[in-house]
């Protein structure tokens, strides 16, 4: 078994595909940090200039007086105790700010690379996957090397369980490289990790609505590892789907077409019949984990984390039996 | 090549995904701490309301023996006769009647006790109640506490701001249902604020209500149709306001008008000290004199 491992992992690596991907990954968050770094410039000189703060030490009177004013709001006895839970992690968060000598306006590597998972949970880094996963057999059916596969002395669920592992390191692999890179091109624009930072998280969705009475800060570094963790549980997923329909397939291009229309069409769908119930069971709507530590509201009703997760985990879980079903008994040889 | 890739590089990524596993474990299972580990501190609503209820209590309290610090004395009727000798000043609403965006803190209210405070020798006690982000509604909820009920009936004055957070909620929608919208917005606050009165004229009839009109809804940007809705929100007002006995409206709309750079404070929302200080400098122009 390790040594079937090893053989996928190589013809992964032979691929030029990978190496696409990574190349797309470099260019992409290459493009995304100059884009971060040249709109705060921006936006900075304008503020400057409407408030005509010129001093580098003025940031500090303005979180200072942030402060303070939250402060003074959280004597008053009459404040709802939902309201006193934001304002205690917000003053919370300035007084680290001021602690440590942390503009809090400037932009870290760390806040870059959860802002980049974020963004590209939900389309983009489902479609590296996809790329990459696609054609891990329909290639060979392609190139007519699964039939040497088939020759070999080996049953054929352990071929495919070899796939699914190999798929699995590279899944991870991808991941890493988004996390490596982007922390490192992040590093050299912004110029400071900031893993230290808190970060406030903890919402929760009541009753249709955002509820704050729970929210906690963890820190930068932490916040990155459940990040990049949720992140993982997508592509985890996706790359399970795309190894079923590139069994179901015979040629590489209908598989990745397959699972892109599908994960672009079912996004649309959402959109349409976002109150119609069978919706939440849909994989689209269910990829944006990183929402529920973030708080943005949910599109759709009824989603928490672990019925989202629930529900991928249940995509994949369903794509491997399907996967491993017609693998046993498809007929190679035509 | 080939035989590098299998023989060192695939141990390599074989290690790496083990690590990679427990740290995704770890980050997955952090997740889910933070989102739903904190729901079962809370074992029913009920609890929660209780604690809110108790929460709010406290603090108050605590004011309440402040206040007989001040003023000497252990019955409680005792501490009336005394400050009803003085004046009574409290601030209800909203953020501008916090004070919010105002260096020292005070807010128009404060700047108008600090200011009597320094022209008169009659003892002026201060109390502030209002909230952050309160609407008509949440004012009105506000008012079943009995401890607020009771620095009311001893108010001599109650400085108001409410319904700026309410006819902000027009802002969100789109241009074509604005005017429904606000129609029906202003329909509610002022059935809202006729109960409101109610129950404050019930305890109390006699305390002047300084009612503080609208300024600006988003100063961002200039948006006209907003801007007629405000102005006949003001005008409303100003009409309900007048019409009470022992309450005036104080506009301020025109005060900012040409003054919003200098009045506005850094959030672009709130006035700053200058704004602050002319509104209480048009409020004490208004204000009997108590001699």
């Amino acid at each position: 078994m390790y040594n079937l491992v090893g053989n996928e992992i190589l013809k992964l690596f032979m691929k030029k595909r990978l190496f696409v991907v990574l190349g797309i990954l470099l260019i992409l968050i290459g493009l995304f940090a100059y884009g971060e770094q040249y709109t705060r410039d921006r936006t900075e000189a304008r503020v400057a200039e409407e408030l005509g703060i010129e001093d580098v030490d003025d940031w500090r009177e303005i979180t200072n007086q942030q402060l303070r004013d939250l402060d003074r709001r959280l004597e008053n006895p009459f404040i709802p105790e939902e309201g006193r839970a934001s304002l205690e992690v917000r003053a919370e968060q300035l007084r680290y700010y001021l602690e440590e000598d942390i503009n809090p306006t400037t932009f870290s590597a760390g806040q870059f690379m959860s802002n980049f998972m974020e963004q590209s949970i939900f389309l983009f880094l489902p479609l590296l996957i996809i790329l990459l996963g696609a054609d891990i057999v329909s290639k060979e059916s392609t190139t007519g090397t699964i039939k040497l596969l088939m020759t070999r002395p080996v049953p054929r669920w352990k071929i495919l369980t070899s796939k699914v592992l190999a798929l699995m390191v590279l899944e991870m692999l991808v991941i890493f490289a988004m996390a490596g890179i982007s922390l490192v091109i992040a590093y050299f624009t912004f110029g400071s990790l900031g893993f230290g930072e808190p970060v406030i998280t903890g919402f929760r969705i009541v009753d249709g609505s955002l509820d704050t009475s729970n929210i906690q800060t963890v820190s930068l570094g932490l916040y990155n590892i459940m990040v990049y963790s949720l992140g993982y549980i997508v592509a985890f997923t996706i790359g399970k789907m795309a190894l079923m329909v590139s069994v179901l397939v015979k040629s590489t291009p209908a598989a990745i077409g397959i699972m892109m229309s599908s994960l672009i069409g079912g996004t649309f769908l959402s959109f349409f019949i976002g109150d119609w119930e069978l919706t939440r069971y849909l994989f689209n709507v269910n990829l944006q984990l990183t929402d529920f530590l973030s708080g943005n509201l949910q599109q759709v009703e009824g989603l928490s984390l672990g019925f989202s997760v629930a529900v991928l985990m249940a995509w994949a879980l369903g794509s491997v039996i399907i996967a491993y079903g017609v693998f046993q008994y498809k007929d190679f040889m035509d | 090549m080939l035989k590098f890739i299998k023989n060192y590089l695939w141990p390599v990524f074989l290690v790496l995904f083990i690590i990679g596993s427990g740290f995704f474990i770890f980050g997955v299972y952090n997740s889910f701490q933070v989102v739903s580990g904190e729901v079962s501190e809370e074992p029913s609503e009920d609890a929660t309301e209780n604690e809110e209820e108790d929460f709010i209590e406290d603090p108050l309290d605590e004011n309440d023996d402040e206040e007989t610090t001040e003023v000497p004395g252990e019955d409680a009727e005792e501490i009336r006769e005394d400050s009803s000798e003085g004046l009574n000043f409290i601030s209800l609403g909203d953020s501008l009647a916090r004070g919010t965006g105002d260096d020292e803190g005070l807010g128009f209210s404060g700047r108008v006790v600090e200011n009597l405070r320094d022209s008169s020798d009659e003892p002026i006690t201060y109390n502030n109640f209002a909230v952050d982000g309160f609407q008509s509604p949440q004012l009105l909820e506000l008012f079943e506490n009995p401890d607020l009920m009771e620095e009311i009936e001893k108010a001599d004055i109650i400085f108001l701001s409410i319904g700026g957070n309410d006819l902000r909620r027009i802002q969100n929608l789109a241009v074509e249902e604005q005017e429904r919208a606000y129609e029906s917005l202003e329909e509610m606050y002022f059935e809202t604020l006729e109960e409101t009165f109610r129950l404050l004229r019930g305890e109390n009839p006699e305390a002047l209500v300084i009612f503080l009109g609208l300024y600006n809804l988003d100063y961002s940007e200039v948006n006209q149709d907003e801007t007629e809705f405000l102005l006949r929100w003001n005008a409303a007002a100003n009409q309900w306001i007048s019409l009470e006995e022992n309450a005036v409206f104080i506009p301020t709309y025109d005060l900012f008008q040409f003054q919003l750079e200098t009045f506005l404070s850094f959030d672009g929302l709130h006035p700053n000290d200058e704004g602050y200080e002319a509104i209480a400098q048009r409020i004490i122009d208004v204000l009997p004199s108590f001699d």
